[in-house]
Formats: structure tokens, C-alpha cells, sequence
């Protein structure tokens, strides 16, 4: 991040002035329920006018590639070179002094606006990302157009909830929304899109937030159907699954798949920090080697590496390459997604993992079905599976890349194939390459965001985990306030628990006691003595740190058996709770 | 009842406050719908003057691909219709590129298109005809036969039945090239039933049905175009050369003068022309030979008299340690020919003479022979030996019946002649062709 952005980003993320958290406050005095009301209808507005914008995202940059590199680039053109290099640095040009958000491929910088900036994404990122994304990916650098969407689609969602005035709480969920809308749109993938914005942006299931996600992903999808129709953005062969060994075959798939992940993100990590660490005059050409580097291998031979390369999935797809061709494809588009996105050209890295996965899912099936004919599926096949599988195991969002490949798809008997290995790859990926790719490049951006990958695999206490067996003296409502002195005084505790007659329960401290039994008859029954307030019902499967709010007013906390209320299964102690904590 | 206000328990100043937010929200509101309205309006723009000009090289490609495709640009016509998919996905430029790449001889690759095309519509007859192409060209013939006829059965854009037939011919001239001839004329025989009146087509199917070796079939196709006013020349030349082929000599002579006679015949190859006039002129020898049943008794026993004389010569010729014993001093065991028992009568008496070639005669003994050959040679030698070395004219006209046996006895020399002392040549080589189907020769 730039020291210019960090002014910017310090400034929004700043504490508000008086006069506006005043004002702030005052909304929410003046009309409590406002926001809840307006936030699903704001997230259809944010869908619709996402779901635009990426239309005329995609139509932009299909335009300037028509116009920079011709209707049909063919090995041999010198103009696969220079237009690329050309267009990079008027990109360079615009990134370094006119929108230095739009850098990077938009994913992180939508996470950054969520955890560090409180959802805020300025309406100059917004469009210098439109601007200089469209450049770059319609002059052929090899970056794809899902990630600046995302971004896109988030900087959307986060001009309307400030223009509405949102709170800050809210306007953090308002960059999600908007990042699952643009997705949604670009990758023409709904499901897809909302999953890969909750495993890899928000980390967590939260009901208040998924509705609107949903409404937000389908509302830019129908908009985008508008335009594009129904089509998928492949035309997928049928696959199926022919013999129960062929599993193997898709087991080999994915152990490749795991080791190409690795090498492509180890490369990236490396070249990346690289090329930011030059002086700061390369930066504004460094956008402009790289593109003449991939121009120059498709100068040479392979222009399917240019662009996302959507056409060439699907001559993959349908078999239409050899295996040596298809191995040569996933290796150059590596090393030119390598050098265009490390040269901080504005581009994602959706497209080239599904192209990559496509072409090695391809070679390894053709090399396959060479060898086992009867055994072996369709090519197409492996190529579809191929694209989870780089999915899983380059940027490491597992859920995200089985139903990707079934949404796109159609057709769930692949399903299989695609769980098993989306898992190896994303198991070798793991062990070799322990930090994901997205928190590797924030770690170079010197950011410490939440890794959702560690979130999803943090052991969430709950209440069973910290309570211990009742060792306090159990009273009924009916007792007197006498029979709880004894107890006390017996057992030599300095609380005792009662359960009244509805089984709510009350934690009466010696404290409570005796100043009752100095206003009151000893005879007097203890539900009569105490107020009105009770414990709330706590269970086993709750979080542990649910309990934490009550123990200000209750020393010792029941925890009752979901089944039998009033049955105690144990108690807690903020002591319990903390000691747990340390534990872990 | 009167209506609560349900902010009645708020103050004016929250209560305006509230009026001011809820104008405020609405306004904001309302400026999101305009900036959809607008927002909407500006991407149709772009994205509709996209489309026409994707569409445009769509086209323009698909046209070149097209044009590359017919000159046999195979390589030039893959780019060029890959350009044309990349803007417009169409099935028809699909097929219109597996085509090309089949075309190109990347047959692999053309398999996997036109598969992935057959998985997305199983019925499309173009799509299995060309995999039945490719699977000819990979030498799979269950797969090609296969493909064919799940062609025939699939749907067919424009004129299907004029698709089918071809498709049908085409399998068929496949059929014949890995001789399964049988399943062939199956297949040409439907495809003539369904053909419409067109000579050009029938005459294509007749030459098929030659080929799968069903010429019966092709003369019937054959006359009943040459029954036309101005039959092609080709109707006439077929019909000739069938029945020659079937041993309808007089047919194919009736055919073959007119395929002669016709001002096509001048314009036909010089090979062709000695071809038809070979055969017109053996058809014509044949039936010199041949005792037709319009002819007059005289010259049918004319004939028949030449016949035996050539017969005679070829059998003589053929035997070489075979004695030959005139009828005059051959031992004669029929009771009728016995001396003196001969019936009075003339008619009679030729009667039982030709009965008597007929009866079973003493076997006489021949040198360097197979067994079965000894004995057929034997049983003609003695067939032979009955017959009068001079028979008259008068003796045939009397007797039909002895025609039959001595033409018989002709027919059985020249057939064992030909299998004992080579091809015959000469008359010889007509009246052993006669013999395989003597009944054949009149038929018309």
C-alpha cells in the first residue's frame, strides 16, 4: 500500500467527527428500524446496477481488444507485442498517479475495505479499476476480469451505503453484497459467487448477511441474463462418470493439479515483492515489459495465452488440442499471468486459474486416455475437473470450486470426481504452501487481514468445553430464605442456585441473603424474596463466550440439558471460562 | 375507534426529523432508480453497438471459413471458422469447423467435435453422418455402418427425404466397397422405392446394384427407363449389359441394338463402343445357335443339327483314348431298337431311337481319368454313340423331342468339354454358354 493511500484509507477508517456520530446516533434514535428495512432493498439496487456495470465492464474490454489486437490474433502479428506494451503504460500512467486503488486484482482490496477501512471503497477506485482493468485484460495481459468485477461491484454497494447514510457496522456488510453481485454477474456463476465471497471475504455463515448477499448475487445475475442470455460461458460436453476406478485417474489429476498450484504460487510470491521493491520509476513501465513479454509469446506461437482465454477453455473442453500443446498452455499462461500481475497490471486471477486447470486437466486426461482408452472418459471431462482443481489448490477456496465446476457444468454425476480431487490438491497445496495465495499477497501489501482459511479451521469453543459439575447448593423456589443460609453455610459456599417454580433458576449470593434476611422473615420463601430478574437459559452447544455478558450480574451460571428443562448438565464460573480460553 | 398515531409519543422535533429522513430516503432512492434508468440506457448502448459488430465478424468470418472450406483451405478454414465461433457460437459453424478439421485430416480432433455435437443433439443427422465419414476413414467399419444408419434415422434440416436418399447411396457405395453386398441392395433397393422419377438418380442406383452384384435387379431399373420416349443412353447400354450378364441373350441383344443404333452411342468412349459391340455381335452369334422357339421347324432343326455337329467335334476333339462306336454297330439293349422290333411307324421309329440315347449304355472303358470324370465321360461317350453319324433334317422335324435330347446332349458335352479340355472358344464357347441357362436366352 501506498503511502498516498494510506493517508486516504487512514483518514475514512478515522473516528467520526462529533457533529456526525451525533447525527449518526440521532438516526438511529429517530428511526431504529430504518436500516434493516432499507438494506434488502438496497441490495437489489446494488445487484441491478452491479450486474450493469460489469456488462459494460465486459463490453469494454471485449471492444478494446477487437480494436488493439484484430478480430482473429494469429502467431506472427507484431501488433500482439506492441499493443500490449503501449497499453501498458498509458495503464501504468493511470494506476500510479490517478488511481492507485485500482492496482492489484480487487480481491484483497475488497477484504481491506472490509476489515481495515470499514467497508469504504471511494468512487475514484471504482472507476479507475473499470478504466484500467478493461486496458489491460483487452490488450491481451494475461488477467481476467471476475477479481476487478468483485472489486467493482463492492466499491458499488459501499458508495450507496454511504450515500444512504448507513452505520459503520452496516456499511461493512454492504462491501460483501456488492462483491458477490459483481461476481455473480461476471462469472455468470451465482452459487459460485456467494460461496466464494463467504469462504474467502466474510469467513462466516451469518444469517444477517446472507439474504442479502443472495438477493444482491441473483438481481445482477438476471441482469446480466438480460444482456448476455442464458448461455453458460461454456459449453460444457456431457461428462459422466463411466467405472468406479476411473477415480484414479482423477486422483492423478489432482495430485498434479496440488504440485502446479504450489509452483504457481510460490512464483507469484516470489516475482511479485520483486518487482514492487525496483525503483519507482520501473512502475510505470513495468506494465508495459510485461505485456510485451506475453506479446511476445503470443508473437511466437501461443496467442491463447493472451485475455482471459474463455475460447480457448472451450476448445479444451472439447478436446481439441493435444497433450503436449495443452501441458505448453497451463505452463506459458503461468508464467505470463506471472508477469502481468506481478507488474501490478490491474487483472484477476480467476481466469487464468480456470484456464490453467482446463489445459493441465486436459493433458492429463488426453496422456491418460492414450493409456487406458476403456478406462478413461471424455477429455472435455478432465479439463472441467481440471478447473476446480487449480480452484482448490491455487486460491484455496474448496466448497467454492465443487460447485463451481457443477454450476458450470450442469451435470452433478462429475460431482465425485471433482470432490476427490479438489481435496488432494487442496491438501498438497496446503501442506507445501501453508499461507493462500490472496494472504500472501496482503502480507506483501503490508496488511494484516483475517485468513478465512484459519478462521474455517479455528476450534470454536462452546459452553460444554468450559463447565464443570454442580458443586454448589441446589435450592427449590419454595425453600426459605433460612434453608438457604443453612445450605450455605453447611457446604461453606458463598452462593447457592435456585430453581423457581416456572425452572428458571437464580443464583442467590450470601451477600443477597443476608441483606434479604435482614428485611425479611427467615420463614419468608426465597422466590418471594428475590426481584424479578433470572438467569438466562444457557446450554452446552452454545459459544463459550456468550456466557460472557451475564457474569457482571451472576456469579455461577446453570447450564440446563436442552431435552429436559431444568435438568442441570453442570455450571460455569468466569473462571471456568477464562481458564478455558487459556487453554487454548 | 379512533386511529393511533404510532408516533404520537414522539416529540415534533423527532417527529419532523423523521419527515426529513423518510424525504430524504426516498429522494435518495429515486436518484438510484434514475441512475439504473440511465446506467441501463448507456450499458445497452455499448453493449448493443458491441454486438451488431460481433456479430458483423461473426459473419465475415464464418463467410471466409466457408469459402476456404469449399477451395479446400482445410487449415486457412479452421482459423478462419474458429474466428467465427469465438463471436458468434453457432452449431452450424460447429459442424461447419469439425468439417474443416476433418478435412485438415485431424480426424482425432474432428471426432471429438462432431462426439460433443452428437452428446448435445443424438438425433442430428448431419452430425452421425459425418462421424460415420470419419469412421470410415479410421477403418471402423461396425462404427461407420452404425453411424450411417443412425443417420438415416436422424433428423435432417430442409429436404429430408432428398438427404436421407443420399445418405442411403452413400452407404451403400460403402457397403459395397467392404462387400457386404447383401445388406447393399437392401439398402439401394429402399432407396429406389423412395426415389423420385429422376433418371440421372435411377441410373446411379442401377450402377450400384451391378456393383453389389444384383444385376437382376438393376435390369428391371434399366427397362423401365429405357421404356421412355428417348431413354438415356446409359438406360439402354445397362439393360443390354444385365441381361447379357444373366443370360437373357435375346434381351440383351434387343437392348444393346439399340443402345447401338442411339446418336449417344457415337459419343461414348471408343472402349465402350468396342464393348457394346462385342457383346451385340456374341449376343448376336449365340442366338444363330441358339434353336428359339419362334423360329420354323426347319430352321430350328437346322439348328439343331450345326449344334450337334459342333458338339460332336468338341467331344471328339476332347477324347482322345475314347473309342467312338456308330450307332450302326453299337450294341443297342433298348428292346425297341432291337432288330426287327422297331415300330413301323416313322414318327415312331425316330421316337424310340431318341429314347434309346437316353437308356442306360454299357460303360466303356477310358484311359487317364478321374473316376467321376471317367464315368461322365463314359455316359456322354455312350450318349454320343447312339446319336446317327448323319441325322437328317426330316428326323428333327418329325421329332421334337429328340431336339430337346440332342440339344441336351449338346449342353451336357460343352459343360463337360469345358471342365475336362479348358475354355471352349469359338461356337463352342456360345453353345457352353448357352448351357448354364438355356432357358435364359429367350427371355425377354
Amino acid at each position: 500500500m501506498t503511502p498516498t493511500q494510506d493517508a486516504t484509507a487512514a483518514a475514512e477508517s478515522a473516528p467520526l467527527p462529533k457533529a456526525e456520530r451525533a447525527k449518526l446516533l440521532d438516526l438511529q434514535r429517530i428511526a431504529p428500524t430504518r436500516e434493516e428495512r432499507l438494506f434488502l432493498v438496497l441490495s437489489i439496487f446494488i445487484g441491478v446496477i452491479s450486474g450493469l456495470l460489469v456488462v459494460a465492464f465486459r463490453s469494454a474490454y471485449e471492444w478494446i481488444k477487437i480494436l488493439a489486437l484484430g478480430s482473429a490474433p494469429h502467431p506472427g502479428q507484431y501488433r500482439l507485442m506492441y499493443m500490449p506494451a503501449l497499453v501498458g503504460l498509458v495503464v501504468a500512467a493511470l494506476v500510479v498517479w490517478l488511481f492507485p486503488g485500482a492496482r492489484g486484482s480487487g480481491v484483497n482490496q475488497t477484504k481491506a475495505a472490509l476489515y481495515v477501512y470499514n467497508g469504504y471503497i471511494s468512487f475514484k477506485t471504482v472507476i479507475g479499476k473499470f478504466i484500467t482493468a478493461a486496458l489491460a485484460i483487452g490488450s491481451g495481459q494475461s488477467l481476467g476480469p471476475e477479481d476487478p468485477s468483485l472489486q467493482i461491484g463492492a466499491g458499488v454497494a459501499s458508495m450507496i451505503a454511504r450515500r444512504l447514510r448507513m452505520s459503520r457496522q452496516r456499511l461493512r456488510m454492504f462491501a460483501p453484497i456488492g462483491a458477490a453481485a459483481g461476481l455473480a454477474a461476471a462469472f455468470n456463476a451465482p452459487i459460485s459467487a456467494i460461496l466464494f465471497v463467504i469462504e474467502e471475504v466474510i469467513g462466516s455463515w451469518s444469517a444477517a448477511v446472507l439474504g442479502s448477499v443472495v438477493l444482491a448475487a441473483i438481481s445482477s445475475e438476471v441482469v446480466a441474463r438480460l444482456f448476455w442470455g442464458s448461455e453458460p460461458m461454456f459449453h460444457v460436453p456431457p461428462v459422466e462418470l463411466r467405472d468406479p476406478r476411473e477415480l484414479l485417474a482423477y486422483a492423478v489429476l489432482g495430485v498434479t493439479g496440488g504440485f502446479l498450484a504450489v509452483i504457481f504460487s510460490k512464483a507469484l510470491g516470489y516475482l511479485r515483492p520483486v518487482m514492487r521493491n525496483l525503483p519507482r520509476w520501473t512502475h510505470f513501465v513495468q506494465p508495459a515489459i510485461a505485456g510485451l513479454m506475453v506479446g511476445a509469446i503470443g508473437f511466437f506461437g501461443f496467442p491463447q495465452v493472451m485475455g482471459p482465454g474463455y475460447t480457448v477453455i472451450d476448445q479444451a473442453l472439447h478436446a481439441e488440442f493435444t497433450w503436449k500443446i495443452l501441458l505448453a498452455l497451463a505452463l506459458l499462461k503461468m508464467l505470463a499471468t506471472a508477469l502481468s500481475f506481478s507488474s501490478g497490471t490491474p487483472g484477476g486471477m480467476f481466469a487464468p486459474t480456470l484456464f490453467i486447470g482446463a489445459m493441465l486437466g486436459g493433458a492429463v486426461g488426453t496422456f491418460e486416455h492414450h493409456f487406458f482408452p476403456h478406462l478413461v472418459g471424455t477429455v472435455g471431462a478432465y479439463a472441467l475437473v481440471g478447473m476446480g482443481v487449480l480452484f482448490a489448490g491455487f486460491l484455496r477456496v474448496p466448497l467454492t470450486s465443487v460447485f463451481m465446476v457443477l454450476e458450470l457444468s450442469g451435470n452433478s454425476s462429475i460431482i465425485l470426481p471433482v470432490v476427490l480431487a479438489n481435496t488432494i490438491a487442496y491438501l498438497i497445496s496446503r501442506s507445501l504452501q501453508p499461507t493462500p495465495i490472496f494472504e500472501v499477497f496482503t502480507h506483501q501489501d503490508g496488511l494484516e487481514l483475517p485468513s478465512m482459511e484459519e478462521q474455517r479451521e479455528e476450534v470454536h469453543l462452546h459452553i460444554e468445553d468450559a463447565l464443570h459439575p454442580v458443586d454448589v447448593p441446589v435450592l427449590r423456589g419454595s425453600d426459605s430464605l433460612s434453608r438457604a443460609s443453612e445450605r450455605m453455610n453447611e457446604m461453606g459456599v458463598k452462593v447457592v442456585l435456585v430453581q423457581m417454580w416456572d425452572r428458571t433458576w437464580y443464583a442467590l449470593t450470601r451477600d443477597e441473603l443476608t441483606g434479604m434476611e435482614a428485611l425479611q422473615k427467615a420463614e419468608t420463601a426465597i422466590e418471594r424474596a428475590v426481584g424479578k430478574d433470572r438467569i438466562p437459559p444457557l446450554y452446552p452447544d452454545l459459544p463459550l463466550d456468550s456466557a460472557l455478558p451475564y457474569f457482571s450480574r451472576w456469579p455461577v451460571l446453570p447450564v440446563q440439558n436442552r431435552a429436559s428443562r431444568g435438568t442441570l448438565e453442570g455450571i460455569l464460573t468466569q473462571s471456568d471460562v477464562l481458564e478455558r480460553y487459556e487453554q487454548n | 375507534m379512533a386511529v393511533v398515531d404510532p408516533t404520537h409519543h414522539l416529540s415534533p422535533r423527532v417527529r419532523a426529523a423523521r419527515r426529513k429522513l423518510l424525504f430524504q430516503d426516498s429522494v435518495a432512492l429515486l436518484t438510484l432508480v434514475l441512475i439504473v434508468v440511465v446506467l441501463s440506457s448507456l450499458t445497452y448502448l455499448l453493449h448493443h453497438s458491441f454486438e451488431n459488430h460481433r456479430h458483423e465478424l461473426g459473419q465475415r468470418w464464418r463467410q471466409r471459413g466457408e469459402m476456404e472450406l469449399q477451395k479446400g483451405q482445410s487449415q486457412a478454414a479452421i482459423e478462419a471458422l474458429r474466428a467465427a465461433l469465438s463471436y458468434i457460437p453457432d452449431r452450424n459453424t460447429e459442424i461447419e469447423l469439425a468439417e474443416a478439421l476433418a478435412q485438415a485430416g485431424r480426424t482425432q480432433e474432428a471426432v471429438a467435435y462432431f462426439n460433443t455435437l452428437r452428446d448435445e443433439e443424438p438425433g442430428s443427422g448431419i452430425v452421425n453422418l459425418q462421424l460415420a465419414r470419419l469412421a470410415v476413414r479410421q477403418n471402423q467399419q461396425a462404427q461407420a455402418i452404425s453411424d450411417y444408419q443412425t443417420a438415416l434415422d436422424g433428423t435432417w434440416e430442409g429436404d429430408g427425404y432428398e438427404r436421407r436418399r443420399d445418405v442411403r447411396l452413400e452407404m451403400s457405395k460403402y457397403l459395397i466397397q467392404v462387400h457386404q453386398f447383401s445388406r447393399a441392395r437392401t439398402e439401394l433397393l429402399i432407396a429406389a422405392g423412395n426415389a423420385p422419377d429422376k433418371p440421372a438418380l435411377k441410373l446411379e442406383i442401377a450402377g450400384l446394384l451391378e456393383q453389389c452384384q444384383s444385376p437382376a435387379d438393376a435390369l428391371e431399373i434399366y427397362r423401365s427407363l429405357s421404356q421412355r420416349h428417348d431413354p438415356p443412353w446409359a438406360a439402354l447400354a445397362g439393360a443390354g449389359r444385365t441381361a447379357y450378364e444373366l443370360g437373357e441373350f435375346a434381351l440383351a441383344h434387343k437392348y444393346l441394338d439399340r443402345a447401338t443404333d442411339a446418336r449417344a452411342f457415337r459419343q461414348q468412349p471408343q472402349a465402350e463402343q468396342i464393348l457394346i459391340q462385342q457383346k451385340l455381335k456374341t449376343a448376336e452369334e449365340l442366338l444363330a445357335l441358339y434353336p428359339a422357339d419362334d423360329l420354323t421347324v426347319r430352321e430350328r432343326a437346322a439348328r439343331v443339327l450345326e449344334d450337334v455337329r459342333i458338339a460332336r467335334n468338341r467331344f471328339e476333339s476332347c477324347q482322345a483314348p475314347i473309342a467312338l462306336q456308330p450307332l450302326a454297330s453299337a450294341p443297342i439293349n433298348t428292346p425297341q431298337i432291337a432288330s426287327g422290333s422297331l415300330p413301323v411307324n416313322p414318327l415312331a421309329r425316330a421316337a424310340a431311337r431318341a429314347k434309346s440315347l437316353l437308356a442306360p449304355s454299357p460303360v466303356l472303358p477310358v484311359a487317364n481319368m478321374n473316376t467321376a470324370a471317367q464315368t461322365a465321360a463314359q455316359a456322354l461317350a455312350a450318349r454320343w454313340a447312339k446319336v446317327p453319324q448323319k441325322l437328317r433334317l426330316f428326323d428333327l422335324e418329325q421329332n421334337p423331342e429328340m431336339e430337346q435330347m440332342l440339344m441336351q446332349l449338346v449342353y451336357d458335352t460343352e459343360k463337360d468339354a469345358a471342365n475336362r479340355c479348358g475354355t471352349p472358344q469359338g461356337n463352342d464357347a456360345l453353345l457352353y454358354t448357352i448351357a448354364q441357362a438355356p432357358y435364359m436366352v429367350e427371355q425377354r
